[in-house]
């Protein structure tokens, strides 16, 4: 875990960090996002010492940084930056195990290691007698990354790592971080200015202005809360529908649907249904646990108005729950052909409703321009 | 004489010169690195004193070398010190300045990325910052070693050996030839350092950095073999060449030296008066001939880098010890002798047979055309003529001022030009009078008129050879055997031996032994 406890940075008179706290839990992948100048790299490399705070502590397992001596510090921590991390007068294979052998790593388990690590991001072993400007900008990359990983440092620190490579290159490479980082579950520091890419890799995302934490919250929480304009400005209004598997079930439903209980007539039913002008009734117990429901088009003529409605509850009953997402709901949207489905919890209490009419609200809202939720 | 006939003939001592050359410039370039790359490396640390440094770097640099030899000498003495001393300095610069520029030049990021990763500072330097900087390091230390190669001929100048003794010798003799046989090995040396470090240069770039490396890569290393080759093979001749001079230059650390001035008859007397010690005496003795001015050679005896040295009365008196001219002979050498034992502790011997004063010399053709045969004759027509006297006769007290008030002389112009390029500019109508000394074997070679001194303007130019007290102590005889030599020579003989030097272009080391032969010394 990486804590940052009231850290303070100025030159001169300027503060470019104004009482930064906050915690990186062992495992995570953050990622720190902002504006050019906000102060996210100046954070990223306090961690690593390259940047000292003029006020405040920085803890990493719950020891503070200053009393551990800087080059071990650093050669336990992973380090990737954009573009001129790899040393051009140095060989791939040199470029990759220098610190290991600076480390008095064994030959072989250099060699193991190296392997390894090629095999990892996915590079053939036959470059690694080629130099740096023989490889693309993506090859690079993944060199470093090898590098950073090779002495199985728990911590790695990544500094705008694939700014500067084509979309599709950076997607792959996107991809690739997420799989390692399943295997490895490392704690990665990632600066971005990418919100696209914090979103996609992130478990938390740190949005930074002007030398302070604006938020500090899962992509999830940052989408659909964000705390201020800002942030909302930050992540756009439209953000949330490049990622429709956080819009849940609970944020579009209705949330007091029109309910009647299983003894009431059939008749009262009716009437309540034309008095508040919905064509379905939804069915519950005395405990308000879902039964089924009245749909209008389903009564035929000959029915019993005086028989209570538990007789005609329509017996196709799904349902959703609150935390699934939009996609889940319109995936048994298409399959029931029905637009009506009640959303229930684990119990089988009723929790709201998903209309035609809600659902085309929440579609239709992504094309409104200023509509956001 | 044919050049080819005359290199044939030199062929020894061109080599030999050639090879010092190479030791002294070797040595001195070698110095400049290690002096110079550290600084260079620091002040890219330190960027607060790379100005200062660059700036001094840069004055050295436009010091004339000539002015920095004569500065060095009260400090460094003669010989291969100071040349080497002065062509480190001359190397610092372009060596300093291009550490500096590779290594602040290197990308900052990288820098960070490394310290990011865990190098030590010291390991940054080592094995980022220095590899990354060295093609631009090697161009400087290139462009150093060239230039070192021309200015090292300088040390000639102060008896540092080298190519520059033919240069010196062949511009003070006006000998073409002998001025060639220095010049083009000399320019043969630059290309080649030039070539070397070239390929250093190229194999110190990583194969990564290197210019059109989309060649193809077996090719390229195929190429740097060789390369390395050609490196290995330069490697063991320089070894070769260090390791034959240690073994034979080590010879003579107890022997008597003898110096001489820059100009033809100090050389035949220095190897006279040397042949002579070796013929009389078991002692050893070095030459170290064509030194320099009086200056260069009294400093050197001064400070012990050589034992003894013919001087002239008059020059000591007037120049060394700064008294006003007299014409007094017997005054002028006892004065010299008592001054020089009780200030500097050097004993002077007994005047030599010759008195080698100054004198005006004119063309014959200037002569008939204003009937001059006296300096009095001189005074009607000076403000028609221009005179181009030696730097030395021009700055002495006893020199051009003194017979010019004595005369009432008033040239046209005063062209101060040193050593034998005086008769050159007379013989192409560019002066029409100069200095020159009356034992001046020139002055036959040019058919040069001597104006009679009827007025005796110039005090007397006895030769007496000046010795260090101690080395007179360790070897007492040399008194005696330079008495000898001296009572054998007069002014005849010297101008006789110097035309023979100048004019039929004998070696002097030979004419002196001849002479000796001749007398049955």
């Amino acid at each position: 875990m990486i804590e940052f406890k009231n850290v303070f940075k100025k030159y001169k008179n300027t503060n470019v960090l104004s009482n930064i706290s906050f915690k990186i839990e062992t495992g995570n992948i953050v990622c720190l996002i902002g504006e050019s100048g906000c102060g996210k790299t100046t954070t990223l490399k306090m961690i690593n010492r390259l940047i000292n705070p003029t006020k405040g502590h920085i803890l990493i397992d719950g020891e503070d940084i200053n009393n551990k001596n800087v080059i071990e510090l650093r050669r336990n921590i992973g380090y990737v930056i954009q573009q001129t991390g790899l040393f051009p007068h140095l060989s791939i294979r040199e470029n990759i195990d220098l610190i290991a052998r600076l480390k008095k790593m064994p030959e072989d388990e250099i060699n193991k290691k190296t392997k390894e690590m090629m095999d990892m991001v996915g590079l053939d072993m036959s470059y690694l007698d080629r130099y740096p400007t023989e490889l693309s900008g993506g090859q690079q990359q993944r060199v470093g990354v090898a590098r950073a990983f090779l002495t199985d440092p728990s911590i790695i620190l990544m500094d705008e790592p694939f700014s500067a490579l084509d979309p599709m290159t950076r997607n792959s490479l996107q991809d690739e971080l997420l799989r390692i980082e399943e295997k490895f579950k490392k704690t990665i520091v990632f600066v971005t200015h990418d919100m696209d890419e914090a979103i996609k890799i992130a478990d938390k995302i740190c949005i930074m202005d002007g030398g302070h934490i604006i938020q500090y919250d899962t992509p999830e929480n940052i989408l659909k809360h964000p705390k201020n304009k800002f942030v909302s400005d930050f992540v756009g209004p439209k953000r949330i529908w490049t990622s429709p598997e956080f819009i849940k079930v609970k944020d579009i439903m209705l949330k007091n649907p029109v309910t009647c209980r299983e003894n009431l007539s059939l008749f009262r039913c009716l009437t309540k249904m034309r008095n508040l002008k919905v064509d379905t009734l939804m069915v519950v117990d005395s405990k308000h646990k879902y039964l089924g429901s009245i749909i209008i088009d389903e009564l035929s003529k000959d029915s019993d108005l005086k028989k209570s409605a538990s007789n005609y509850i329509s017996k196709n009953s799904i349902s959703v729950k609150e935390t699934d997402s939009l996609v889940d709901v319109l995936n048994v949207v298409n399959n029931a052909k029905t637009t009506t489905i009640p959303v229930v919890n684990s119990k089988g209490i009723l929790q709201g409703l998903i209309t035609r009419g809600s659902l085309l609200t929440s579609l239709s809202s992504q094309f409104l321009e200023g509509s956001d939720e | 004489m044919d050049f080819l006939e005359y290199i044939g003939n030199n062929i020894d001592q061109i080599i030999s010169l050639l090879i010092e050359h190479i030791e002294l410039t070797f040595l001195s370039v070698l110095l400049a690195i290690v002096i110079g790359v550290p600084i260079g490396i620091l002040i890219s640390y330190v960027k607060k004193i790379n100005k200062p440094v660059l700036g001094v770097a840069s004055v050295i640099q436009a010091i004339p070398s000539m002015a920095l030899l004569g500065f060095a000498i009260p400090f460094l003495g003669i010989g291969t010190t100071p040349a080497i001393v002065m062509v480190v300095l001359y190397s610092l610069l372009p060596i300093i300045k291009n550490t500096y520029t590779g290594i602040s030049n290197i990308d900052s990021n990288m820098i960070e990325s490394a310290t990011g990763i865990g190098l030590t500072k010291w390991q940054i330097l080592v094995k980022i910052q220095i590899p990354l900087a060295l093609p631009v390091i090697m161009a400087g230390i290139r462009i150093s070693a060239v230039t070192a190669v021309g200015l090292m001929t300088m040390a000639a100048f102060i008896g540092g050996g080298g190519l520059g003794y033919l240069v010196f010798s062949g511009i003070r003799t006006v000998n073409n030839y002998q001025i060639l046989a220095g010049a083009i090995p000399a320019c043969l040396l630059a290309l080649a350092v030039d070539y070397i470090i070239g390929i250093v240069e190229k194999l110190v770039t990583p194969i990564s950095l290197q210019k059109g490396s989309d060649l193809d890569k077996k090719l390229l290393k195929k190429k740097r073999f060789h390369q390395k080759i050609i490196l290995v093979v330069t490697a063991i001749i320089l070894i070769i060449i260090f390791g034959y001079t240690s073994f034979s230059s080590n010879k003579n650390d107890n022997a008597i030296v003898v110096g001489s001035k820059d100009f033809t008859e100090q050389n035949v007397l220095c190897y006279m008066v040397s042949d002579a010690i070796k013929d009389k005496t078991d002692y050893d003795v070095v030459e170290k001939c064509n030194l320099g001015g009086t200056q260069v050679c009294f400093e050197a005896l001064k400070r012990g880098d050589i034992d003894l040295y013919i001087d002239y009365t008059g020059t000591v008196y007037g120049d060394t010890l700064n008294y006003e001219p007299i014409t007094d002979i017997e005054k002028v050498y006892n004065t010299v002798k008592n001054d020089l034992n009780s200030r500097y502790n050097i004993k002077v011997l007994n005047q030599m047979g010759f008195n080698n004063t100054y004198t005006l010399a004119v063309k014959q053709e200037t002569a008939n055309l204003y009937n001059l045969k006296t300096m009095s004759d001189l005074s009607r027509v000076s403000s028609n003529l221009v005179i181009s006297p030696s730097l030395e006769f021009i700055n002495r007290e006893d020199g051009l001022n003194r017979v010019s008030s004595v005369y009432s002389y008033n040239f046209k112009d005063i062209i101060g030009i040193d050593g034998s390029p005086r008769y050159t500019a007379l013989m192409n109508n560019e002066s029409d009078v100069v200095d020159a000394f009356a034992t001046d074997g020139l002055l036959k070679k040019f058919n040069l008129v001597v104006l009679e001194d009827d007025k005796n303007a110039f005090p007397p130019y006895y030769a007496i050879p000046l010795v260090r007290s101690d080395t007179l102590e360790e070897y007492p005889e040399i008194e005696d055997v330079l008495s000898n030599l001296g009572s054998k020579l007069n002014n005849d003989i010297m101008s006789e031996l110097n035309y023979r030097v100048d004019e039929l272009g004998e070696n002097p080391r030979d004419v002196a032994r001849e002479y000796l032969d001749s007398i049955d010394f």
